[in-house]
């Protein structure tokens, strides 16, 4: 139950955080947060969780403005999943992983988003959109990883001594 | 085997959901499905935080900036002085112009222009995700008076249209969006062409221009409006300024592309207008009915094309 209520509150906070860092910090580039906190998840807690916040926030995001929605819920289950698949290997003190993950996985969904809507106006000047966004949103959302990752992680060490102990004496539940 | 178990479950919660995925997708884009209830209610209870957070952060930022050195502010007032004295000289001429403009006006039976309608002024707190404000939500909604199809303007010129309304907040789609296209006029000759976003050269400021049909000299500068016949939005609110435009290969009709005159880049506060056209029709209508003149009641059909009429016959009016 706690697991829940504090996992519910953390995508509240950066769905909160994501919306309005347009508003408030006009740099013109939007590091993908929610994107973050799937990877991060899926690193420290395996591919289930991976999926299960790529799902949630795929639809919050969706809900914000895209015109239909299940996009990014798509993208974002898929990238939970693959990122999920390194939990077994790497131990989750280690914070490069992750933003390489976070970057490559805003880069696919940027990309992704490039394909189904500037194409379906019939557009194709692809370099410019390269370069003038892809590329820096992958690299701004590879840079905020590390202060944010840092965040989640001492957030789940907590949740994850909760539910070691809880494991460790089931009597206790019953 | 344990181990074996586990990743074909999730492999198989993976497939669960990529399938549900695509049956959202096809279920909400063929409209199936309809969303804007869903999303009305996830932003009423969103919007409130979302206006909080903003305000927050927005008086952050401006206390950093509010740290200026003083070299700084000498440098910016001696500027400043001189474009007070700059602006001046433009007043008296603006001024001079502004008293020919109503004459004019009265002349066109154009004594309503946007400056005379009520406006809302509202706050922008939250954006799409991107680095245009190609659609935003701002904290004013209809319990402020605001309605889908409110026209919405900023630093003097067009910003876009309401598209969804909740009770304290609205959706903003601006005229850069990739979807959105304006009926406009270019003001020095009166020609009727389409503004449209576009994702591509809004990263240059600038929007694309097209149907323009006219043997007219449109020159790079010249003033583009919106139009009588648009249905959406009112007449005469600036949109920007004509960049470009060359002749299309066929030669019957003109491209080109527009400065819009609001930065859309940063987008703070915005006017709503809260007349739309179409009841800004209808009081126009009912006001010439009024009148009891019984030449014009006949002219006064309501809708888009009795205003091009009457324009069309003041300008005949006027040419001789």
């Amino acid at each position: 139950m706690r697991k829940i209520l504090t996992f519910s509150l953390f995508i509240l906070c950066t769905f909160l955080l994501q919306s309005t860092w347009p508003v408030v910090i006009r740099i013109g580039y939007v590091p993908d947060m929610l994107l973050i906190l799937v990877v991060s998840m899926a690193f420290m807690r395996g591919r289930r969780s991976g999926m299960l916040f790529g799902m949630i926030c795929g639809i919050l995001a969706d809900l914000c403005y895209m015109p239909f929605l299940g996009f990014s819920a798509l993208l974002f289950t898929l990238t939970g999943y693959l990122a999920g698949g390194t939990f077994d290997v790497f131990f989750s003190e280690n914070v490069k992983l992750p933003m390489v993950m976070a970057a490559a996985g805003e880069f696919v969904y940027r990309l992704t988003y490039y394909l189904v809507f500037s194409l379906k106006h019939g557009r194709q000047s692809f370099f410019p959109s390269l370069i003038g966004t892809m590329l820096p949103q992958a690299v701004l959302t590879m840079l905020l990883t590390i202060p944010l990752y840092g965040v989640f992680y001492f957030f789940n060490r907590k949740i994850a001594v909760h539910e070691l102990e809880e494991q460790q004496s089931p009597w206790l539940r019953k | 085997m344990n181990k074996k178990n586990h990743l074909m479950k999730n492999k198989h919660i993976l497939a669960v959901l990529i399938i549900a995925c695509i049956c959202l997708i096809a279920a909400t884009a063929s409209s199936l499905l309809p969303v804007a209830p869903v999303r009305s209610v996830f932003q009423t209870i969103v919007s409130p935080l979302q206006n909080g957070i903003s305000r927050a952060g927005s008086f952050l930022a401006g206390q950093q900036s509010a740290r200026k050195s003083t070299e700084e502010l000498t440098q910016e007032n001696q500027q400043l002085q001189s474009r007070v004295a700059q602006l001046e000289e433009q007043n008296t001429l603006l001024t001079e112009d502004t008293q020919e403009l109503e004459k004019l006006q009265t002349l066109y039976k154009l004594d309503k222009s946007y400056a005379d309608y009520d406006k809302v002024a509202a706050q922008v707190i939250a954006s799409e995700s991107g680095s245009w404000f190609s659609s935003f939500t701002i904290n004013r909604g209809s319990s402020d008076g605001i309605e889908t199809g409110m026209n919405v303007l900023a630093d003097g010129g067009l910003v876009g249209i309401v598209t969804e309304t909740g009770r304290h907040w609205a959706t903003v789609r601006s005229i850069i969006d990739d979807s959105n296209n304006v009926s406009a006029t270019i003001l020095s000759t009166q020609d009727n062409c389409i503004v449209s976003g576009s994702l591509d050269l809004i990263r240059q400021n600038k929007m694309e221009l097209s149907e323009l049909v006219t043997d007219n000299d449109v020159v790079a500068g010249s003033k583009v409006v919106t139009s009588y016949i648009s249905d959406k939005y009112l007449p005469g609110i600036l949109i920007g300024y004509v960049d470009t435009i060359k002749e299309d290969a066929n030669h019957l009709q003109k491209t080109g592309t527009v400065i819009p005159a609001v930065d859309f880049r940063h987008i703070t506060d915005v006017l709503v207008i809260q007349t739309t056209k179409r009841t800004a029709d209808n009081e126009s209508a009912d006001g010439e009915k009024a009148g009891g003149n019984a030449a014009e009641s006949v002219r006064s059909t309501s809708g888009a094309a009795a205003d091009s009429r009457i324009s069309a016959q003041a300008g005949t009016e006027g040419t001789p």
